[in-house]
């Protein structure tokens, strides 16, 4: 089977979130949700395939085979109150690297630091890339083209969108790096950023960082706020733009809280099904974009230069 | 019976059958999913304060009011009151020449909003500029002299008003026409047609960039304002987040160009009201546009039973005017008088409905907003009226 994408997972989380009742949730529902997802060739063969992974995953257990009533663990718990308040990143990423092909997966980016990743179009290096993952990690290209998705939206990986290369960022939580480190990194990084008046541009600091200390995009979020606690007037932010052209290809994808979804959902509803015009062709319901130099929400305020006061 | 008399059954039926007359009603009042309502506009007294003290004050410096609702919150709702309110301010001498635009859908440049402001001015005041120039022969050079931008469009304009073209009203018509379609530019004009905007063979240049034709659309306030036909006007923009949340990057950052270039522009001429989601997605991208925006004032949500009360009563009665109006104009004898209470509804009705839609939202953290309320108003009245539940 293809690995299911990180948005059909989270489709099908939701979907059973909605329709169980306390920790059971009816094999025909299942079924029905499955086949709610899209327009599905073989749709018993989908069905066995996704209550495998959440049954690989230790989200849903059954008594035996083809038993009527499914039942949703702990773990899956964990997983969705994550997701429900918005304080999801390490709950979320405990509770998919349970999955043990996605945990290979995790394995090889951990060992092998950091994986270019090759072109769309470029079969030839797709091949090669496929046979070394295939031969070292049991990992198909598939799959390692599906999971730098899920690894990347929750905070496992760092994507590069410079040099197209996915980078081993899961060596994190609230006390990894230590503050001094990152602090360290960061005025390090700073030095070598371009600079227009002092200030540099913070995602592409940020750039620096995830690759020097191995962490997530959105772990440097989460330090640079603990920072900004720790040490006050080290460093100033500004919200003004100094022009320079983005990225481009490769963004920074987040999971979006479910109670934000969920709240557009009830208005959307409420409003008659009426879709808003500017979300006509959504890229995603579940997942954020975001261009590395489009900043970050220090303080809960958007910021996107900043500058080191101490160092002159 | 002849096929003549029974003409008047098609005049007669609609009323006889309509249900909503027994309650001084032409139709259902309530606004459904999607649909606005114009000259009601309930509640946001801190907003209806600011927007009118800006009109009443207005002078050449910067005017902005942003108006800040989540979709459903009653944007369009407000904006569309204050056309209407602008309009009935002047003709009643509460304010100067000050005359509304609204802008809604900005597409994916400028000149999507451009289009909608050319329509709107030209379709005012280009008659009354043609006849006022034809009118005095000296105007056109005294403006010319007076207000020097205006040069340029002042050459086309004196071609469409010629004192010894008046005889060919058609190839008047045609002028206008060509010449509406060059001030909106975008697009080049024939050769055929440019010829008809130049008396001396030196065709009018193409309006092909955002620049000029912000250019020309200030040069054309000046000669309406020195002409006394509008003093300034309210510049009333709508779905404005569509920019920020639904455009691609490049396309995002040249409107943003554009938008900032026509605020400094026209801000002597010009009271700009945008209408706006709280966050648009990419609008702190451009700090030199949410700046020019002005602080935001946020649309109230109904917060009680009275004031759901309150939006009840103001639709209906704006329903029975419109009754009203009609029955004089059909210069019908009615029977009914003008019912003073919330019939058919009732304050319970109205009350249980407001709580219930409550309940639904705070569980998504939600508040009760107008686009919710109203629509569910209007199944509530459709209920009791046409199907008599």
């Amino acid at each position: 089977m293809d690995p299911i994408t990180i948005n059909k997972l989270l489709s099908v989380v939701d979907a059973i979130e909605t329709h169980c009742d306390e920790n059971k949730l009816s094999l025909d529902t299942f079924h029905k949700i499955v086949e709610n997802q899209g327009q599905i060739k073989r749709l018993e063969r989908r069905v066995k395939d996704i209550l495998r992974i959440f049954g690989e995953s230790q989200w849903i257990t059954q008594k035996s085979q083809n038993h009527p009533v499914l039942y949703l663990t702990e773990n899956y718990f964990n997983f969705i109150s994550g997701w429900n308040t918005g304080n999801h990143l390490l709950p979320m990423n405990q509770g998919l690297r349970n999955y043990p092909p996605y945990a290979r997966f995790l394995k090889c980016l951990r060992h092998e630091e950091e994986i270019a990743i090759p072109q769309r179009k470029s079969k030839e290096s797709r091949n090669k890339l496929g046979r070394y993952l295939k031969d070292k990690y049991n990992i198909t290209f598939v799959a390692f083209d599906t999971f730098q998705t899920w690894a990347v939206s929750v905070g496992h990986a760092y994507r590069s969108p410079f040099e197209e290369v996915l980078y081993w960022g899961g060596e994190w939580n609230e006390d990894q790096p230590l503050l001094e480190q990152f602090k360290d990194v960061c005025l390090e990084c700073y030095n070598r950023s371009d600079k227009t008046s002092g200030y540099a541009n913070l995602g592409r600091m940020a750039h620096l960082v995830c690759q020097k200390l191995r962490i997530s995009f959105q772990a440097f979020e989460m330090k640079m706020n603990m920072f900004v606690d720790t040490f006050p007037g080290e460093v100033t932010f500004a919200p003004a733009t100094i022009r320079r052209e983005i990225s481009e290809n490769h963004q920074i994808t987040s999971i979006r809280p479910r109670k934000e979804i969920l709240s557009k959902r009830i208005a959307m509803e409420l409003m008659s099904n009426k879709p808003f015009k500017y979300n006509k062709k959504p890229k995603s319901e579940w997942l954020e974009y975001r261009y590395l130099e489009d900043g970050m929400r220090v303080k809960g305020k958007l910021v996107k230069l900043i500058r080191w006061e101490t160092f002159k | 019976m002849t096929l003549t008399r029974d003409h008047i059954l098609f005049d007669t039926k609609n009323e006889e059958l309509n249900p909503y007359e027994q309650f001084y009603l032409l139709e259902n009042p309530f606004p459904g999913s999607g649909e606005t309502g114009f000259d009601v506009c309930t509640d946001q007294e801190e907003i209806k304060k600011r927007f009118v003290y800006i009109l009443q004050n207005f002078s050449p410096e910067t005017k902005r009011l942003r108006i800040n609702g989540e979709n459903g919150a009653g944007k369009t709702n407000i904006l569309r009151y204050f056309e209407l309110l602008t309009d009935d301010a002047r003709r009643n001498k509460l304010i100067n020449n000050l005359h509304p635009v609204y802008i809604f859908n900005p597409g994916e440049s400028y000149f999507d909003i451009h289009e909608q402001i050319i329509d709107k001015l030209t379709g005012s005041f280009l008659s009354d500029l043609v006849v006022k120039l034809q009118s005095d022969e000296d105007l056109i050079k005294t403006l010319s002299v007076k207000i020097k931008p205006a040069k340029e469009i002042l050459k086309i304009i004196t071609t469409i008003a010629l004192p010894n073209q008046i005889s060919f009203s058609y190839l008047e018509e045609r002028k206008k026409d060509t010449f509406i379609r060059w001030l909106k530019g975008q697009q080049r004009l024939a050769a055929a047609e440019k010829k008809l905007l130049t008396d001396d063979g030196v065709p009018p240049v193409d309006i092909t960039s955002s620049s000029l034709a912000i250019r020309f659309l200030y040069s054309f306030l000046s000669v309406l304002k020195e002409l006394d036909l509008c003093e300034g006007i309210v510049l009333l923009f709508d779905e404005f987040e569509e920019i920020f949340e639904g455009l691609t990057r490049s396309r995002q950052s040249k409107y943003a160009q554009d938008l900032r270039h026509l605020f400094d522009t026209l801000k002597e001429f010009t009271f700009f009201v945008i209408a706006t989601v709280p966050e648009p997605r990419d609008l702190l991208q451009y700090p030199a546009i949410d700046r020019r925006l002005g602080e935001p004032v946020t649309l109230e949500p109904i917060v009680s039973a009275e004031l759901a009360i309150d939006y009840v009563a103001d639709y209906l009665n704006s329903g029975r005017n419109k009754y009203e109006i009609y029955i004089k104009g059909k210069d019908a004898v009615t029977e009914s008088s003008r019912p003073q209470s919330l019939e058919p509804l009732t304050k319970e009705i109205v009350e249980a409905e407001y709580l219930s839609l409550k309940e639904t939202v705070e569980k998504a953290e939600l508040n009760v907003l107008p686009g919710y309320f109203l629509p569910k108003m209007r199944e509530r009245m459709k209920q009791k009226v046409e199907d008599g539940n």
